[in-house]
């Protein structure tokens, strides 16, 4: 019942996407995020549409599954589009001019714009992390690029360490999770019943056993680590180390590149920007 | 190279008024370097406790536990401990910490500061002694009991320490994966492990070279699985099995055979029922 949900949205994959260092991919994605929201003519708004068409080609990614990650954002998509369209004001003559509705050129342009900005947003950042990356490499990736914060007491390789253990055990609690529904339908517990309230309280004698359970693990993990010789951060070696390679380099050169040139399309002169 | 003295523990804490039953009553025992050690006890007479102790995750409340003479009582020390006396606990689940089982088998030497090349080498070689190498990239979760119990096992050799406890470690294992783990002891025991292996199954004892069995906190017997499994009544009044075959054997004695009284293997009280059996057809 549980199993099919899949979390990090990762999809396995050897393109030169997925060979990245993790923390070049976590500097681009910033690039490109920032690159995104500086964009503000059509110059640059159709430079972002297409590295985002070339980025889904490189990574090897069906577009299937890019353009379903567009599904959850639609209705945000949609609403923006729709608010900019009939709210913006601009000293013109409108387009349509209907009762209470006014439709201004400048309100479409906005409109148009915002969409393309939404959408290259979630597909880039996707494309470039979550889609190519795996949740281990991320966080791996987080904890290196945060270390230096270690020098200020902040307790990066503990966070990192936490996120390990909970994505290594996600799956765990989710075998849990059914086991204990289906203990619980065994002697007559309904879960489909009912009004909202309802299902949300048959839902309780779920939580309680696998909070129980969660703590248990908790413990019982915590000793095994120590077993382990785990003390944290101290003197700790890692078998992957992170070696920053040519194509490293070349990425993060592409990724300042990359808002450099947006930056220069922002200049060129057009009637068509916001 | 463990090293019991005068040993007392309980489950008390410092403001509790009412003193907590002992759970392990003074005790004084030595595992030796190179043993093969079976300790056994029904539920709550203290073997898993007793097992805690070895490696400093429970402190004696009374007397000492050293280990290579290091005292465990010296939190300074357990640092040291650990890393000699590795432990394999029931459930597997619990004892994995990666995402995946090469990962996790490395979780210990990166922990000891070992050199990135050198935790590879050990990661494969501790993969190969347990036969998971197959596995290397597998999640946990893909793995069945016996062979999380396996990846688990790789994570302590990986450590390289020079004794490994198994406290109940295939309790919670169908017959199969019980038997891939046993196989896997054999193996270490072959390559000069010292085992002390935690267990109520009383079938896997007798592959020690030695059997404590536990009893209300204290030590009970000492001795060869032999001479242990002989004492057939005295085990059975402390709510413990015997093996199946001296169980056997025992009650043919009771019903007037003669037969050796020390018999543990199947193969051995096969063989000796087989000879009673032609000497009659002889007579």
């Amino acid at each position: 019942m549980l199993k099919d949900i899949t979390l990090g949205q990762y999809f396995s994959g050897n393109s030169i996407l997925h060979r990245l260092d993790p923390r070049i991919k976590i500097i681009a994605v910033l690039f490109f995020a920032v690159s995104v929201f500086i964009a503000k003519n059509v110059y640059s708004f159709a430079f972002l549409l297409l590295s985002v068409i070339l980025l889904t080609l490189v990574s090897g990614i069906s577009y299937k599954i890019v353009l379903k990650s567009i599904k959850p954002v639609l209705v945000i998509v949609i609403f923006t589009a729709v608010i900019n369209l009939f709210f913006t004001k601009a000293d013109e003559t409108p387009l349509i001019d209907w009762l209470f509705i006014t439709v201004y050129p400048r309100g479409i342009k906005t409109a148009v714009f915002m969409i393309v900005r939404i959408l290259t947003l979630i597909v880039g950042t996707s494309l470039i992390l979550t889609y190519t990356t795996s949740p281990i490499a991320l966080t791996d990736g987080i904890e290196r690029l945060l270390s230096p914060l270690k020098k200020i007491k902040v307790p990066v390789h503990e966070f990192a360490m936490m996120m390990t253990i909970a994505l290594r055990f996600i799956p765990t609690l989710l075998e849990e999770t059914d086991k204990i529904i289906s203990a619980q339908k065994a002697r007559g517990a309904g879960f489909d019943e009912g009004g909202l309230m309802k299902k949300a309280k048959a839902f309780l004698p779920i939580l309680i056993p696998l909070f129980i359970s969660a703590f248990r693990r908790a413990d019982e993990l915590a000793v095994a680590m120590e077993c382990r010789c785990y003390r944290g951060d101290e003197g700790r070696t890692r078998m992957k180390e992170l070696k920053m390679q040519g194509r490293d380099v070349t990425a993060l050169i592409l990724a300042v590149l990359f808002t450099a040139c947006i930056i220069f399309f922002n200049t060129l002169p057009t009637t068509l920007s916001i | 190279m463990i090293k019991l003295e005068n040993v007392s523990f309980d489950y008390s804490d410092a403001e509790d008024l009412i003193p907590a039953d002992k759970v392990i009553n003074n005790i004084s025992l030595e595992i030796e370097k190179g043993s093969f050690v079976a300790i056994l006890g029904h539920n709550g007479s203290g073997k898993s406790t007793l097992a805690k102790l070895f490696n400093g995750i429970l402190i004696p409340k009374s007397g000492r536990v050293t280990v290579d003479g290091m005292d465990t009582s010296d939190e300074d020390l357990l640092f040291d401990i650990r890393r000699r006396v590795g432990m394999v606990f029931q459930n597997p689940d619990n004892q994995i910490v990666a995402t995946t089982v090469e990962e996790d088998v490395a979780f210990a030497p990166e922990n000891l500061g070992v050199e990135p090349s050198e935790i590879r080498r050990r990661v494969a070689e501790a993969l190969e002694t347990v036969g998971m190498t197959r596995f290397r990239q597998h999640s946990p979760s893909q793995l069945s009991g016996g062979q999380k119990q396996r990846v688990a096992i790789a994570g302590i050799i990986a450590m390289k320490p020079e004794c490994i406890i198994f406290d109940e470690s295939t309790a919670m294992l169908d017959p199969q994966g019980r038997k891939e783990v046993l196989d896997t002891i054999t193996k270490l025991r072959q390559d000069g492990m010292t085992v002390v292996l935690i267990t109520h199954y009383m079938n896997e004892a007798v592959y020690a070279d030695r059997v404590i069995v536990m009893n209300d906190g204290n030590v009970e017997m000492d001795a060869p699985p032999r001479q242990i499994f002989s004492k057939v009544e005295r085990l059975k009044e402390i709510g413990l099995d015997v093996p199946q075959v001296t169980e056997l054997i025992f009650k043919l004695r009771e019903a007037g055979y003669s037969l050796p009284h020390d018999l543990v293997f199947p193969e051995e009280g096969a063989e000796a029922i087989e000879k009673l059996i032609l000497e009659h057809k002889q007579r």
